[in-house]
């Protein structure tokens, strides 16, 4: 035996002792060619409020939010970097003024139940679309221009209207009349429902007619909701009755870097916690000093470091963007407390400020760790933050208080997700809640370059107004976003292609498979 | 009132009072007792046990030390004061009940019934959403959630007394009502009260830690113990200690106040589990 048999051998034996690590890292084993078969469970921690007041759980509105991409396809998928791709659709086309898209339809595409997906199939999906979601209001009508091919007219230009058809709701089901289109649970994803018992639990098998060729590896697919319920589902996963964990908490990293064969995926941002800060007559944030000292005096380091382990969170910028979006710009100075006291004295404040009740909820497990340390923090400036905990349930509508009359509200949190830049910028616009109806000639500016961003086709010019937009948010800070996390979930060493998305919904089960 | 002060001396009493009178204590010189201020963030997060941190540190870095004997005076402040409120109120309730039945009588019974018969957890977390977690709020609920047991409880001592010869006796020295209920039945029912508090207060300590787990309690960064288990249990595996000193300090206070409880029944003669007079 020479010394490369010798190795060899070996290596062998190891591997088969269950040794394998200690003679080949991690991914030289995962090299190996994907293999199908077998089932995949795993639980996912996410919350489904929809789920409260599903008629029938199968259809994509109802249906456990991060499942629908896997019994249903959109025209348009959004991959991890906010970039759109296509997905049953083949390629679009924009007119010149942006209000029409073109849309060339995938070819060989077959529902669950055997069918073609046609133009018809689009037609009739969207318009139940259009009366039940907003990201659909902005089509006026879907016209058929064959078998494959549809052109979508728009109420208003937009030129990022393909991330639109990467919506987790806007999904293509089998033409139908309006009222029962969707209650099937019949799509063109990679698996076909097989039981579902609402916020509990899914079973799904592999779709044989499925349009990626050789997709999805397992035979079926299993999942067990159990949105809060942390340690249940790590208990699950160490007890291996679950393959992987979805929306674990991401404060959790460190710990859970010490358990044995678990490989933790994180994506490159997710949701963030935003301060809406009312700017109503006698509201302390109707003077900007005041708004920019809380800002200046937060420590954003600090709630990384504290609450997300150091790695699984990172700094807003007082925007609604994040770091998975290329035009994101991270904020010149993150904390100044001297600068923060300098404006507390120029706004009447010199000796600190006592700021009215900051509310919460708890969306996501964090967040009342976030603001624990944020109104920490802030002392240091001499701004006391007293914060308080409030239910889940009705809290955006008790957040919001009397918007139609006085446009009064309450300083508190809300939770902002990860889109492009025209939805996620468009959410300070002056009559959302979420800018505290922010007015005044640096809005106007800013609502300037917003319809200018609109109507933009080319993305490097778009990119320069967005960048503009934010500056203006930095310097205004109409709201504050502190930070957000990283999307993180975890899986046993013997799962391979599962990768995490800062949009937790867009997560694919397409390509994963256990070695 | 009788007191039998041989049952206060049983093991169970003494360890029970014992416990009570520690918990009170810690609580009243936590500011003075705790190393750091509970809600400054003095160390690392999740630090284990040590000679710096004698508890360790929670998620957020912490002193859980100075937290859990903080927490103890929120959990008693909070309990004692909705209890007070549920008992004075409710013994009021239910005498009046008892003295003066008829519309009164019926109207206040069948308060109680609804309010007995809708589920406890349903209630606080209707009234929580409803009103919030302030301190004010979680005091009324308190007394809310308990008063009708207690109207219930001292009608039926009342009503045992409202026939007897001393109360018809002042009636027809012309005394009025308030005084009759304040100097004859009142001062006859205090043994009866006294024991309906310290089963309450049991109940309540347990009823605010469970509100606090499940996030309808106090709410951060107060320190509580309820909370102090919500918080840790995501570290169960980790940082098993991060449950088990709040849970420890829940049990102990839980366990002193219903040993506590039995005690002073047994030296008034009456039965605690019943919370009403003993047949001997």
């Amino acid at each position: 035996m020479n010394r490369r048999e010798m190795i060899a051998a070996v290596g062998a034996a190891l591997a088969g002792l269950g040794l394998k690590d200690l003679v080949a890292p991690e991914g030289a084993f995962a090299q190996a060619k994907p293999r199908s078969g077998g089932k995949f469970v795993y639980t996912n921690l996410y919350p489904n409020n929809r789920m409260g007041d599903a008629k029938n759980g199968r259809h994509p509105y109802y249906l456990l939010d991060i499942n629908t991409r896997s019994a249903f396809n959109g025209l348009a998928y959004v991959n991890d970097r906010l970039q759109v791709e296509p997905e049953l659709a083949l390629s679009w086309t924009p007119a010149a003024d942006l209000k029409s898209w073109e849309i060339q339809l995938r070819e060989g595409v077959v529902f669950h139940n055997g069918r073609d997906m046609t133009a018809d199939d689009v037609i009739s999906s969207f318009a139940f679309h259009k009366a039940r979601t907003s990201f659909a209001r902005q089509i006026d009508k879907v016209e058929k221009l064959g078998t494959h091919k549809v052109r979508m007219h728009l109420v208003k230009p937009n030129s990022e209207f393909p991330f639109i058809l990467g919506e987790y709701q806007l999904m293509i089901m089998p033409a139908a009349p309006i009222e029962t289109i969707g209650l099937d649970g019949i799509g063109t994803g990679p698996f076909r429902i097989v039981d579902l018992d609402p916020k509990r639990r899914l079973v799904m098998e592999r779709n044989e007619r499925y349009w990626r060729k050789g997709f999805p590896y397992f035979d079926r697919f299993e999942l067990a909701s159990s949105p809060g319920r942390m340690e249940s589902a790590l208990n699950g996963f160490r007890g291996g009755q679950f393959d992987a964990v979805l929306g674990v908490d991401p404060g959790l990293q460190p710990e859970l870097e010490r358990i044995p064969g678990t490989v933790i995926s994180t994506a490159l941002s997710g949701d963030q916690a935003l301060m809406i800060l009312p700017k109503h007559e006698g509201s302390p944030f109707a003077d900007k000093r005041i708004r920019q000292a809380l800002s200046l005096a937060i420590d954003r380091e600090k709630v990384i470091r504290i609450v997300y382990g150091g790695k699984a969170g990172w700094a807003g910028n007082n925007s609604h963007l994040t770091p998975s979006n290329p035009e994101f710009l991270p904020l010149e100075v993150r904390r100044d407390v001297a600068r923060a006291k300098k404006l507390l004295a120029e706004a009447g404040y010199p000796n600190g400020i006592t700021l009215p009740t900051f509310y919460f909820t708890a969306s996501w497990p964090e967040i009342p760790r976030v603001f624990q340390v944020v109104s920490q923090s802030v002392k240091e400036a001499g701004i006391t933050l007293p914060i308080e905990q409030r239910p889940s349930d009705g809290y955006r509508d008790w957040r919001v208080e009397d918007k139609a009359k006085t446009r009064k509200h309450r300083f508190a949190y809300g939770p902002a997700g990860v889109r492009n830049p025209g939805v996620s910028m468009y959410r300070m616009r002056p009559d959302n809640n979420e800018s505290g109806y922010w007015s005044g000639p640096a809005c106007e500016e800013y609502m300037k370059l917003y319809d200018e961003a609109v109507v933009e086709p080319d993305k490097l010019k778009r990119k320069f107004l967005y960048v503009r937009m934010q500056q203006i948010l930095g310097e205004e800070v109409p709201a504050i976003h502190p930070a957000g996390r990283r999307n993180m979930l975890i899986h046993k060493k013997n799962v391979h292609g599962l990768e995490n998305h800062s949009q937790f919904w867009s997560i694919r089960f397409d390509e994963v498979w256990k070695g | 009132m009788r007191i039998d002060a041989f049952a206060l001396r049983k093991p169970a009493a003494v360890m029970g009072l014992l416990l009570v009178v520690v918990h009170v204590a810690l609580a009243l010189f936590s500011p003075w007792l705790a190393p750091f201020d509970p809600t400054e963030l003095v160390g690392g997060r999740v630090e284990a046990p040590g000679a710096e941190f004698l508890l360790g540190t929670d998620v957020l870095g912490r002193d859980y030390l100075s937290r859990l004997l903080h927490g103890g005076r929120m959990a008693l402040f909070v309990t004692f004061t909705g209890v007070v409120a549920a008992v004075v109120v409710g013994s009021l309730l239910g005498v009046a009940a008892a003295y003066f039945g008829g519309a009164l009588d019926d109207v206040l019974m069948r308060i109680c019934d609804i309010k007995l018969a809708l589920p406890g957890i349903l209630f606080v977390s209707l009234f929580i959403t409803g009103f919030g977690e302030s301190f004010v709020v979680l005091v009324t609920l308190i007394g809310l959630v308990y008063f009708p047991g207690v109207v219930r409880i001292v009608r039926a001592q009342a009503l045992t007394q409202v026939n007897l010869g001393y109360v018809k006796a002042a009636q027809l020295r012309g005394e009025s009502a308030a005084s009759v209920i304040a100097r004859e039945i009142l001062p006859n029912t205090l043994d009866v009260v006294y024991v309906e508090f310290a089963i309450r207060m049991s109940h309540a300590v347990l009823l605010l830690s469970t509100m606090s787990y499940l996030g309808l309690g106090l709410s951060p960064p107060t320190p509580d113990w309820g909370l102090m288990v919500s918080e840790g249990v995501g570290q169960l595996a980790f940082a098993p200690w991060l449950v088990l000193f709040p849970a420890v300090f829940i049990s102990t206070l839980v366990i002193g106040l219903n040993f506590g409880a039995e005690a002073l029944a047994n030296a008034l003669g009456m039965d605690a589990s019943r919370g009403h007079v003993g047949g001997t």
